[in-house]
């Protein structure tokens, strides 16, 4: 199979969050561009591929997309475990969904590898009558728990393609990085010695709409 | 009214906010707050509920599942909802509403009926909520499993149960596709944790779904027969999975969709039963051959020991449906065939053991039949046709009916041959008429096989088509199209009188018994008697039994021997005395058309 690789790096992510939040609609729009008001309720995880272009390298971005329900459950675990990044989603119609997020993240800590990148996504941005997350309550959590954060809508396709890009693009100088350090690259192979300090993603996220 | 202290008073209020502010399970309030919480979290699924089919966005369905699902929560704290459990019970309810009559539309007149009123209570649409609710909670009694969580942090019971299909099932069934997934680092449960806990409701369309539950729950929905359908369902898509890497498996696995050429995902269920009962390589090859006539390398060189396994295997077939024809398990296709209709006997056997009298469910088709046109029109098809079964492969199909149709053109031949003899020696009308007789009911059994392709040639009547003609008037004969192939014997001992008949005139020509094949070109007298040949079962005798009937069905041997050997002691005795002997030496020397054919 590593003969037929048509692509530089492999990167698998993860989305997590409440179930409702939106995690299975960000990942279809990402992956087919599309989007469809009546879903169907993720049974465990679902898997979806897609191969980005990022500073001229093919990188395959391998997408989990995990259960809502499964918060606290053993079953999502050990999909942490192979994560190179995770995209932590919350609805921001839905303030249950946003207080959640600290769970969600001690579960990051606890069962992901050490260093994994993450990013705070707060969906349903478009959707302003129903907010009851502002942006400034949510980069104030993104900054308390040291990671990036970005306002989405799946269903108006804002900010969408750039919480994948910047999280891939985190990894991916992550993993050369640490390919550099130790000689030899963890989960995705060093393409070719790429030696460049790639631009940082989104850090401070913005207000999408 | 008292004075209360203000101090008292305090004190009230005090447990009082306790009381309305404790997380205590025990606070009434708390319980509310707990229960809103889980209704508004089992209404997120219900509205996300098979929202392509209008039925499950009204308002009304909606409520009804939020309803059911709910209290089967509180009923079962220890579980409580959980996510997969709503597409559980949709179908369910689905299936009752549209079987549901509103009693308003059945006309009075109709109601009489004592069979209608039992159907009209049964389906009344006014307990369509009440029906979907018993019928969740029997089917959660074993689905239940599937969503338990467990004690264990590092595995759950699903997780546990996904590894086992794997390392256990798969592994035995099909090392060589265990080992390859374990090799590119699949985790079973990424995609059997869907197919179990929705009992692949997502995999297959929904009408198949439906189709699919039929045959579960004819199992009883025991776990092992889940389980082994996933791995059925792996065995399907082997070859592709079997050289696939991490992403192409995955993608696979977690979109399955069965190859085009076989549409049908109840197949995957009978495939089950066959594999549960032999979870070996052998069995795994057979399947995997059947579906696409490629068989796994380890098990290519022992071929004849897993058809003899298979065959080990299925045994109690033969008590189902004896049948002594020696080809019937050459090819897999034929044990798969077997198998299948194993199946459905096993499919009976299970509804009589559910102690619902043959009286009641022959009412309750009979009333079912008259209720359709009361109920909603809807489109789901019937779900009842499960005994439908695997085409054989086209290939050996196509040779078996050329073989077929040489050997039926062998036996016009004969006919024909023996037609012209007729004018060639046309001195005794008897004669004549006895070779025209035996022309005809070739003929006659020609154009029965043509018509009936389910129905085997016994191979001595092919072989002994050219040696001589077979005693049979056409009475007789007329009466073998046969409308049910698979009881020609009791078609032939109602036809006792003709056949009595037709034997008279043979009686001239018994001393000729076991002359040259030769001679009976032209003199076609020659010949042995009914009894003997492999019609014989027209006589209802048991001693030669007619290869020709044993192949097709039981034998129905009580009636035979107590209704036919009188007629046929009697047909004996009607003969003339000197035939006494030569039928006496038939019956030691087991003599047979085949014998007359050696001795010859």
């Amino acid at each position: 199979m590593a003969g037929t690789r048509n692509y530089d790096f492999l990167i698998k992510l993860l989305l997590i969050g409440d179930s409702g939040v939106g995690k299975s609609c960000c990942l279809l729009r990402f992956s087919e561009d599309s989007f469809t008001p009546s879903f169907i309720t993720t049974i465990g995880i679902d898997f979806k591929i897609r191969t980005i272009d990022l500073d001229g390298k093919r990188v395959k971005l391998q997408i989990w997309d995990t259960a809502g329900q499964e918060r606290f459950r053993t079953i999502t675990t050990a999909y942490y475990r192979g994560a190179m990044g995770i995209l932590l989603v919350y609805d921001v119609t839905d303030e249950k969904s946003f207080n959640n997020i600290k769970t969600w993240f001690s579960n990051v800590e606890q069962h992901a590898s050490e260093g994994v990148n993450k990013i705070l996504i707060g969906n349903k941005c478009d959707w302003e009558e129903k907010r009851v997350v502002s942006t400034e309550q949510g980069q104030a959590l993104a900054d308390e728990l040291g990671i990036p954060f970005l306002e989405v809508s799946a269903k108006a396709n804002i900010n969408i393609e750039k919480a994948f890009y910047s999280l891939a693009s985190d990894v991916k100088k992550r993993l050369i990085d640490s390919s550099k350090e130790t000689g030899a690259g963890t989960g995705a192979q060093s393409g070719g010695g790429v030696n460049v300090a790639q631009n940082q993603g989104a850090g401070a996220g913005g207000k999408c709409c | 009214m008292t004075f209360i202290p203000q101090q008292i008073l305090w004190q009230m209020m005090r447990i009082l906010f306790r009381s309305l502010t404790s997380d205590e399970v025990k606070s009434p309030w708390s319980t509310l707050r707990q229960d809103e919480i889980s209704r508004e979290e089992i209404f997120q699924d219900v509205t996300r509920c098979m929202q392509d089919n209008y039925f499950f966005r009204e308002p009304d369905t909606q409520k009804k599942l939020l309803d059911i699902l709910f209290i089967y929560a509180k009923l079962n704290p220890d579980i409580g909802y959980r996510q997969g459990m709503h597409e559980l019970l949709a179908p369910a309810l689905w299936v009752i509403q549209q079987d549901a009559v509103d009693s308003k539309t059945v006309p009075s007149t109709s109601k009489q009926d004592e069979g209608i009123t039992f159907m009209l209570e049964v389906l009344d649409a006014k307990f369509v909520e009440h029906d979907a609710f018993s019928l969740f909670c029997a089917l959660m009694q074993t689905a239940k499993a599937s969503y338990e969580i467990g004690d264990n942090k590092e595995s759950s019971p699903i997780v546990a149960r996904s590894k086992r299909i794997h390392d256990e099932i798969l592994a035995s069934v099909d090392p060589e596709l265990a080992l390859h997934l374990n090799v590119i680092g699949i985790l079973p449960q990424i995609y059997s944790i869907r197919w179990i806990r929705l009992l692949f409701g997502r995999e297959f369309e929904f009408k198949d779904v439906l189709r699919v539950w039929d045959l579960l729950f004819a199992e009883n929905l025991r776990p092992d027969i889940v389980d082994v359908t996933c791995v059925a369902m792996l065995l399907r898509s082997r070859w592709s999975l079997v050289d696939a890497d991490y992403t192409t498996a995955i993608t696979a696995l977690t979109h399955y969709s069965l190859p085009d050429y076989d549409g049908d995902p109840r197949s995957l269920v009978r495939d089950a039963i066959f594999l549960d009962k032999s979870r070996s390589s052998e069995a795994g090859a057979t399947l995997i051959h059947h579906y696409t006539g490629r068989r796994p390398k380890e098990t290519e060189t022992s071929n004849s020991r897993s058809k003899s396994a298979i065959r080990a295997t299925r045994q109690p077939q033969h008590r189902e449906s004896p049948n002594t024809s020696p080809g019937r398990f050459a090819s897999p296709q034929r044990q798969l065939e077997g198998l299948f209709q194993e199946v459905t006997g096993g499919l009976q056997r299970r509804t009589e053991g559910w102690n619902v009298s043959k009286a009641v469910r022959s009412a309750v088709g009979e009333v079912r039949r008259n209720m359709n046109h009361y109920q909603a029109p809807h489109s789901r098809t019937s779900s009842s046709d499960v005994t439908r079964f695997e085409r054989p492969d086209p290939q050996r199909r196509l040779q078996e009916l050329q073989d077929r149709n040489l050997g039926l053109a062998k036996m016009l031949q004969g006919a024909i041959q023996s037609l012209r003899s007729i004018k060639l020696t046309n001195s005794d009308n008897t004669e004549a008429e006895h070779s025209l007789n035996v022309s005809l009911a070739r003929i006659q059994f020609v154009s029965m096989y043509l018509s009936h392709p389910e129905i085997p040639i016994p191979r001595d009547e092919l072989d002994q088509e050219s040696q001589g003609p077979i005693p049979v008037r056409q009475t007789a004969t007329e009466n073998s199209a046969l409308p049910i192939p698979r009881e020609p014997r009791g078609e032939a001992s109602a036809e006792q009188p003709s056949i009595r008949i037709a034997e008279r005139p043979a009686e001239a020509h018994k001393p000729q018994v076991g002359a040259s094949d030769g001679k009976q070109t032209t003199k076609p007298a020659l010949r042995p008697s009914l009894m003997d040949s492999s019609f014989s079962f027209m006589l209802g005798e048991g001693r030669h039994r007619s290869s020709f009937v044993s192949s097709v069905a039981t034998l129905p041997e009580q009636r035979r021997d107590s209704e036919s050997r009188s007629r046929s002691r009697q047909l004996t005795a009607e003969t003339k005395i000197p035939q006494q002997r030569s039928d006496s030496e038939n019956e030691d020397d087991g003599f047979t058309l085949a014998n007359m054919k050696g001795g010859a």
